[in-house]
């Protein structure tokens, strides 16, 4: 069944592949801004880039959600699926697989091009990169919950931020820090882990809430 | 076991009665609580040897930062319970926590910066627990902004104690990370504030403000749910008769 | 042949906000028999129908599916249902066919028919591999009813089905409907216009607060 629902999300989004590059845009975009608002110098530059990185890849994917929610829920597709006896954890789960897929991994492979901009020392783009893959599955499926309670709403869209971002603090927390471990040349397991670790658990509990808020909003 | 009074908890009409009979005794015990933990706590116990009289501003700033957490928590039970048991009644009790909370955590941020400008020399730093509690009041916040942002009341209801069960099981989580961070990022010097082994003397009260401040959390929540209660059972016939009244 | 079901509302209330919709609605249902159920603008038919499918809870009443309570247990009925409402459920940016061969994927095929047949019949024999966005709004509203072809329900639930279409395509819905309950299906529709099938149809009156 999520093999279906995949392939539909799929070639959903090959039919507007143009709307694929807006996140990535805008990550560039944000992060190039923060040189101008603070200073040009490679020091602090070095400094702050864990921290802006991780923070425009969050935002970033919160942006991204809401063509994948509110087509469906707006032409009526999420009734549709729901009648057919489609768990609705499972199709927050599909939907959160496609958004990592064709969200968050073009933005991690664009951040190594961040990093060189942002004059990320060298040996903190394995770091960056392996906390990002870590972390953003998590990024989504928490966005996942709070687009599926406002996915209902017309004006959903700052209160998703106010909803998902306090709850994005560890995952915040633990990917910047990996990466500024690394940039001071010292281990970073243990925030992987702990990135780890809350992956495995918001894959366990994130669909079950998420399809849970998500029989709510149809009900308006 | 007899479980009719937890099916009369779900009875509006019955709850709005109750609450409305205990009411005035409740508060009259906050207020002798609070009296007698305020009397005892800012005058009477001794200050403290390092920070004098200004170390007695914890006893508004540690009850109001534990009722932050625990009006939380029974946000989110309320809420639970009303999913799980279809019971209007918790949801009323539910969405009448919020604002309480956010007002405690409210008083506790203030405080806690009141604290630190002395103490600190500023009066916000990053510090794990201030930090906790900002994000805690977002999530207060998230939570209001979510129940007034949907129309038809019973999905509110139910989106908002989702948000509540989504926000507790987070809170130990975040908590645990901003200890984490913080440990890392701040001098050690700060650590001075974690409160030594309490002397006996300070400690009674505040746990007489503690206990008072959790009677001022019913005290406030009855008013809220009586309200809530009259404003969503609006149609109903006993409603009626009790606004004619 | 079809498998045999039984719908039964007993003493249904809804409210919209504070206002009262119905209360005390009674109906039931089995093979073969149509219900339409009838009422002014706002007195809860679209309602009625996304309470019976699961979208919003009953204040009172019960409403009972092959004898197990709705609230509790959905699975057998949403095997066996197939509901078009309002919203038409299918993607604007995927071909008529993609939308169709979709659906049949998640709820099974009937064998009565393939797609290309379903599309014929419906009358849009040339759109299959069209994008739905570029056809008019009786033109996807065909596409749904397309459904009723290809899926395998014994209960259709059609809020306003005849919405948009044109003569023929009216004429059509009121055979596909006739044969569908003469072959033992049952059909619960909403509709502001007299509709002639070869079977009797029962119906409910809504009226505003109450029955």
């Amino acid at each position: 069944m999520i093999l279906t629902l995949l392939k539909r999300e799929i070639r959903l989004i090959n039919r507007k592949r143009s709307e694929l590059l807006n996140p990535i845009v805008f990550f560039i975009l944000v992060t190039v801004l923060f040189p101008f608002g603070v200073s040009p110098e490679p020091a602090l530059l070095q400094q702050i880039a864990p921290g802006v990185i991780w923070v425009c890849a969050l935002l970033s994917v919160l942006l991204s959600l809401d063509s994948l929610y509110r087509d469906d829920f707006d032409d009526g597709s999420l009734v549709q699926l729901l009648m057919a006896g489609v768990a609705p954890g499972l199709i927050v789960l599909a939907k959160s697989m496609c958004n990592w897929l064709f969200t968050a991994i073009p933005l991690i492979i664009v951040s190594p091009l961040i990093g060189i901009m942002l004059n990320l020392s060298d040996s903190a783009f394995w770091a960056m990169v392996v906390s990002l893959l870590l972390g953003t599955p998590s990024v989504c499926l928490i966005a996942a919950i709070g687009m599926s309670l406002t996915v209902g709403l017309r004006k959903g869209g700052i209160l998703l931020a106010l909803l998902v971002l306090p709850l994005y603090v560890p995952i915040l927390i633990f990917g910047a820090m990996a990466v500024n471990a690394a940039t001071m040349g010292q281990s970073y397991s243990g925030q992987l882990l702990f990135l780890a670790a809350i992956l495995v658990f918001t894959v366990s509990m994130a669909p079950w809430a998420a399809g849970a808020a998500l029989k709510i909003s149809v009900s308006e | 076991m007899n479980w009719s009074w937890f099916f009369k908890l779900g009875s509006p009409k019955w709850f709005y009665q109750m609450a409305g009979r205990w009411q005035p005794w409740i508060w009259a015990l906050t207020f002798i609580g609070l009296a007698t933990g305020c009397v005892w706590g800012l005058a009477i116990a001794p200050a403290d040897y390092y920070q004098g009289d200004l170390q007695r501003i914890m006893y508004i700033h540690v009850p109001a930062a534990y009722l932050s957490m625990f009006v939380y928590v029974v946000m989110a039970v309320a809420g639970a319970i009303g999913i799980i048991w279809r019971m209007k009644m918790a949801y009323y009790v539910s969405m009448s926590c919020s604002p309480i909370g956010a007002a405690f955590t409210f008083l506790a941020l203030v405080t806690g910066s009141l604290w630190g400008k002395p103490t600190w020399g500023t009066y916000w730093v990053f510090d794990a627990r201030l930090t906790s509690e900002l994000i805690l009041l977002f999530l207060y916040l998230g939570h209001m902004a979510l129940f007034n942002a949907i129309e038809d009341r019973k999905n509110a209801d139910r989106a908002a104690a989702v948000l509540a069960i989504v926000g507790i099981v987070n809170i130990p989580i975040i908590h645990f990370s901003v200890e984490w961070w913080n440990s890392l990022h701040q001098p050690a010097s700060l650590s001075k504030l974690e409160k030594p082994s309490i002397d006996q003397s300070m400690l009674w009260p505040l746990l007489i403000m503690i206990v008072s401040f959790k009677l001022l959390f019913v005290s406030l929540l009855f008013p809220y749910v009586r309200n809530h209660t009259l404003w969503r059972e609006k149609d109903s016939q006993w409603v009626q008769q009790e606004v004619e009244q | 042949m079809k498998s045999s079901f039984s719908l039964i509302g007993e003493q249904l209330a809804l409210f919209r906000g504070d206002r009262l919709l119905f209360k005390q609605c009674n109906f039931d249902l089995s093979n073969g028999e149509t219900l339409q159920i009838k009422g002014e603008n706002g007195a809860g038919k679209t309602s009625l129908l996304r309470m019976i499918c699961g979208f919003l809870d009953p204040d009172e009443g019960k409403l009972n599916f092959n004898q197990t309570s709705l609230l509790k247990d959905r699975s057998e009925f949403y095997q066996q249902t197939l509901y078009l409402g309002h919203q038409l459920g299918i993607k604007s940016n995927l071909t008529v066919a993609e939308n169709l061969a979709f659906y049949i994927e998640i709820n099974g095929a009937s064998q009565r028919c393939d797609i290309s047949e379903a599309v014929d019949k419906v009358g849009l024999a040339g759109f299959e591999n069209q994008l739905v966005a570029h056809l008019s709004q009786g033109q996807k509203r065909r596409v749904t009813l397309a459904r009723l072809l290809l899926e395998e329900a014994v209960l259709w639930i059609l809020d306003e089905p005849f919405v948009a279409l044109d003569v023929k395509g009216q004429h059509w819905l009121q055979n596909t409907l006739g044969e569908h309950a003469k072959a033992g299906g049952g059909i619960i529709l909403t509709s502001h216009q007299a509709i002639e099938l070869e079977v009797p149809i029962k119906s409910l009156t809504l009226q505003g607060g109450g029955q």
